[in-house]
């Protein structure tokens, strides 16, 4: 049988994920990868006085986003797309938290000062006015102008409620507050989760308009509600906690979710696995090791409990051998293959999806 | 009089308010402050750090322990001045430069003061002129280094080799942080590692040579 096209062809990489989902195949199972560029980049050049003002630059940002997808080779089930991105601590800013920008990452300043403030953080209603999310809602304009349907716009990088807390507070105070307030801190969190969900549901609607269907960060396809769950806070706490607190956040945050892939982060967040997988309508795990804690073929235990919990699974590979140990141990069904490192070259990376497809039968 | 032992419990459970009316009447009971700190307080960090090794309790009710001891030293430590009784190892600690996570590095911190070290903490974002200025101005047997982000890890291996260059007596460099291995340790150096809180507190007590 000949191996099918090493291009990306949405059609073909879409119907591979739809399958995915439900831990089914249509050939071989999807894989991103990506290939080192022969030559460097052209990127824009900054004239920027500050960082900030670089991070908030549509015009800029969207033009670096045009020059990477438009010099890479977009190879098997790689979404090419742009992710509109001023750092992970956009959610939240919907409760005034002010971002401080860095080179590669960005943070944000604590709003939350004492225990007793969360009850003014609970009257607050989520502000979708501020700078940080016009600028999200102008890069989403000017992307789709720019990429004519070329490309897709990827749902931004929401984090949910007690990551949320965490930004607004600082998760140690966060820590003690569950101990001394929990109710409290209960309250202020499910405040969190329903901000979250309209912040989904807004950019939802937004990036379906464009006529495209869900993908984000992490390069999954899906036509209809799909998204990443996830608590990088909940490896500081028990597993009583995990499950009296955290857990009714994060189902309320999946409710308009058709399609789930939880986020699991850090050998820390392990201890919560059992409990991510009893999550109603959870469809896969993106186990995320973290450096140092790897290859991916050293936790083939973990990833067996999630298949055997009929969840797919994203696995973040080191590189192609790690990626292929994983797949002759677990078989093609309900793995996703990630090749974190970049291919030398174009010709390495077709071979790397023909030997993948023959070890699907 | 209060028994020793309660104290160590209200530790151990983070309870604050407990911890300081036992401490107060073990004062007045006329227990030396020393003791005090010795056989109640230090007993209470140790089982927290032991249960935090086991994964029996985590950040949180570490975080709650911590504070109650904090608040009973508020009290003993203007006695134990005065009667110019001071802990015999000094530890410094830092995250290193570049990074900005601490909540490890304050378990650290907090564990070794639990094992009466006294500690000098350097905060975040630490250059390695500013650790070794440290290491010298405290006289430090320990100098801990804490790194969260890979990136952030070639500023160890930076600040262990300056470290190591000025030959400093008795002071022992000990590295952690998610992405730290005891081979990444041995690769740059470093005279010791841990994974955990509680196993810093053990390995730091045989790097000075202190009895367990
Ligand atoms: C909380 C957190 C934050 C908080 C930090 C708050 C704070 N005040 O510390 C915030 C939101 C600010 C943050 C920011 C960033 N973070 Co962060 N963060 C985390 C998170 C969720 C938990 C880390 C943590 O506190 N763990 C709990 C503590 C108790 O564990 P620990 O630090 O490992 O410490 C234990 C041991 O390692 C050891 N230990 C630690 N230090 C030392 C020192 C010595 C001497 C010894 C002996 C032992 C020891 O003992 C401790 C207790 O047992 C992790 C993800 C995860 N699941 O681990 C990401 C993570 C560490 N962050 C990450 C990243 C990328 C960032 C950012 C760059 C990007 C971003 N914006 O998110 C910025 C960086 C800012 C900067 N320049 O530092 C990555 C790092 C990836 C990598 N390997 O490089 C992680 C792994 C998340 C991920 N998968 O992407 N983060």
């Amino acid at each position: 049988m000949k191996p099918p096209a090493h291009r990306f062809i949405p059609e073909v990489a879409s119907a591979r994920y739809e399958a995915w989902w439900r831990c089914a195949r249509v050939d071989r199972p999807p894989v991103s990868l990506w290939v080192k560029t022969p030559h460097p980049l052209r990127a824009p050049r900054s004239t920027h006085a500050t960082l900030r003002e670089r991070w908030l630059d549509v015009e800029y940002q969207v033009d670096c986003a045009l020059t990477g997808l438009e010099t890479n080779p977009i190879l098997g089930d790689t979404v090419p797309s742009y992710l509109p991105n001023v750092g992970p601590d956009l959610s939240s800013t919907l409760f005034g938290a002010e971002l401080v920008f860095g080179e590669n990452t960005s943070w944000c300043q604590h709003t939350v000062p004492e225990t007793a403030d969360w009850e003014r953080f609970i009257a607050t209603p989520p502000d979708f006015d501020n700078v940080y999310w016009r600028t999200i809602d102008a890069m989403i304009t000017r992307a789709a102008e720019r990429f004519a349907g070329r490309y897709y716009v990827a749902m931004p990088d929401l984090h949910g409620s007690f990551d949320i807390l965490a930004g607004v507070r600082g998760p140690e105070n966060v820590c003690l507050d569950l101990m001394d307030e929990p109710e409290l801190v209960r309250r202020a969190s499910l405040h969190a989760s329903r901000a979250y969900v309209e912040a989904y549901r807004r950019l939802y609607q937004r990036l379906t308009a464009l006529g495209q269907p869900s993908t984000t960060w992490c390069s999954y396809l899906h036509t209809g509600p799909a998204y990443i769950p996830s608590c990088d806070f909940w490896c500081l706490v028990s597993k009583e906690i995990a499950q009296e607190y955290v857990r009714p956040t994060i189902e309320l945050e999946m409710a308009p979710l058709e399609r789930s892939i939880f986020h699991l982060d850090g050998p820390q967040a392990l201890h919560h696995l059992d409990l991510m997988l009893r999550l109603p309508g959870l469809n896969a795990v993106q186990w995320v090791f973290g450096s140092g804690h790897g290859p991916a073929a050293k936790w083939i235990d973990v990833y067996r409990r999630c298949l055997a919990a009929g969840k797919a699974l994203q696995i973040l590979a080191d590189d192609p051998a790690d990626a292929l140990t994983v797949l002759r141990e677990l078989g093609p069904d309900g793995l996703w293959l990630t090749i974190c490192t970049p291919f030398a070259n174009t010709d390495e990376a077709t071979d790397f999806l023909d030997t993948v497809h023959r070890l699907s039968p | 009089m209060p028994h020793l032992t309660e104290l160590t419990a209200a530790v151990a459970a983070g309870k604050r308010t407990d911890t300081v009316r036992l401490t107060q009447e073990l004062l007045a009971a006329g227990v030396a402050p020393q003791t005090i700190v010795e056989t109640g307080l230090v007993p209470g960090m140790a089982i927290v750090g032991d249960k935090f090794k086991r994964n029996e309790i985590f950040v949180p009710e570490m975080l709650v322990a911590a504070r109650a001891m904090k608040e009973a030293l508020k009290i003993l430590e203007p006695l134990l001045a005065i009667a110019g009784i001071k802990p015999k190892y000094t530890a410094l600690i830092g995250t290193v430069q570049g990074d900005l996570h601490d909540i490890g590095k304050n378990l650290i911190s907090m564990m070794w003061r639990g094992a009466n070290f006294a500690v000098v903490d350097l905060g975040t974002n630490v250059s390695p002129d500013k650790y070794l200025a440290a290491a010298v101005e405290h006289k430090a047997n320990i100098v801990g280094l804490s790194a969260l982000l890979t990136t952030t890890m070639p500023a160890m291996k930076e600040t262990v080799r300056i470290l190591k260059a000025a030959n400093l007596p008795d002071m022992k460099i000990m590295i952690g942080g998610a992405p730290i291995t005891q081979a990444f340790a041995d690769e740059i150096g470093a005279d010791g590692y841990a994974a955990d809180a509680g196993t810093a507190v053990d390995i730091a007590r045989k790097l000075v040579g202190a009895a367990a």
